[in-house]
């Protein structure tokens, strides 16, 4: 591949960075997390957030790659042009100066780099144009069917939800917004949210898909076997993903069990719509 | 898996109805207790924790201490119930030296 071409996707790959990431760098608690937030905590978000993307990376890539260290490097990549570009839109708009304390400003960045690491890994699907005379055209149909038989098995389609999830709560978990509405609505309706969040994720993962994809998924079972392994499981991933964002921004502190509970079960609800859409967003190639 | 997927959706529709079912709706009700006095620039800081013993959220919650003359306030911006939060009041004399009361002196429904 030629320096042209890597430049390119480079190129795109900064945009994707920086568009995944711009509702969190427009978000008040997100600039008053890099010196509020625990440092420990965001390290764990971090150390979560590699093994996550090298993932995919594999799934998604943005160079043809061929092994294990090329999605580490794509990876590592990503995350590098994530954190630049991170960097110089915040202080763009002058949310990090050179004033602040190192830890400040690393907090700041480390905070958007994982949205914008996603987003630059995506950004080859979403914003490419059909690659013309591309050489390896051969070599790439077997590598891409056996990637899709990969693509559509079980655990990578869990995995994708997961990421999905992760990356639409990490968007608004910070805010003040989402406990507000913890403490605004009464039980019931956290009740009725949890349950619609459960519907909602069935309808964008079976619905949505086509006719083959889900004769695939269905196997040999039923549907309610289907609604347990893939919706059900699907909606604890969400529930834990939740919880673990709720945990790195230290909402889970000294509060009571039920009010916790009211916590994810908001914060699940905006992570199904990612989970049950990332599938979608990741597979277009194959469309 | 998705077994563990259906147990952890139960449990949660488990513990947001059990909440549903038997919360009285009393309101807030706030217990401040001491953690600890620590001398620092300019003086002391009290350090207490807040607990909400009622089921209603407080907002905007004013705790406030008063000893030796001196009464000191700060706010928390919410405080759900049965759970905890934390603050600090400044003080310029030593607070030990005579009798501190700390109490929350109102809040706002969020």
């Amino acid at each position: 591949m030629g320096n042209a071409e890597y430049a390119r996707d480079l190129g795109r790959a900064l945009v994707g960075a920086v568009l995944f990431a711009l509702p969190l760098f427009m978000t008040m608690e997100m600039w008053q997390l890099g010196f509020t937030a625990d440092r420990g905590r965001l390290v764990t978000l971090f150390v979560v957030m590699l093994p996550m993307l090298i993932a995919l990376s594999y799934f998604a890539g943005f160079e043809r790659a061929f092994g294990l260290l090329d999605h580490v490097l794509d990876a590592f990549a990503a995350v590098a042009i994530a954190a630049a570009s991170g960097a110089v839109v915040l202080l763009l708009i002058g949310v990090l100066s050179p004033a602040q304390p190192l830890q400040e400003i690393i907090g700041k960045i480390a905070i958007v780099t994982f949205p914008g690491a996603i987003g630059a890994l995506l950004a080859d699907k979403q914003l490419e144009h059909k690659r013309e005379g591309d050489d390896d055209d051969d070599d790439d149909d077997d590598e891409t069917h056996e990637q899709e038989e990969i693509e559509r098995s079980y655990f990578a389609r869990l995995f994708l939800m997961t990421i999905g999830a992760l990356f639409v709560a990490l968007n608004v978990a910070p805010t003040e917004e989402m406990i507000l509405i913890a403490f605004q609505i009464s039980p019931w309706q956290s009740l009725a949210l949890a349950l619609i969040s459960l519907t909602a994720l069935h309808a964008l993962l079976f619905w949505a898909e086509f006719e083959e994809d889900e004769e695939r998924m269905r196997g040999d079972g039923s549907m309610f076997s289907v609604f347990v392994r893939y919706t059900c499981a699907g909606y604890a991933l969400c529930a834990l993903a939740s919880l673990f964002l709720l945990w790195i921004f230290g909402r889970t502190e000294n509060t009571g069990l039920a009010e916790l509970t009211e916590f994810i079960v908001v914060l699940a609800f905006p992570a199904v719509l990612g989970a049950g859409l990332a599938q979608r967003v990741v597979a277009e190639r194959r469309g | 898996m998705g077994a563990a997927g259906a147990i952890i959706f139960a449990a949660i529709v488990a513990v947001l109805l059990n909440n549903a079912l038997t919360d009285p709706g009393a309101p807030p009700s706030i217990i401040v207790e001491l953690d600890a006095i620590e001398q620092v620039a300019g003086g002391y800081v009290v350090e207490f924790v807040a607990r909400n013993e009622g089921d209603t959220t407080a907002a905007m919650v004013e705790i406030s201490g008063e000893a030796g003359g001196e009464t000191h306030s700060a706010t928390l911006d919410y405080l759900p119930p049965r759970s905890e939060r934390r603050g600090g009041l400044f003080f310029e004399s030593d607070p030990r030296a005579s009798e501190l009361k700390l109490r929350a002196e109102g809040y706002q429904d969020p």
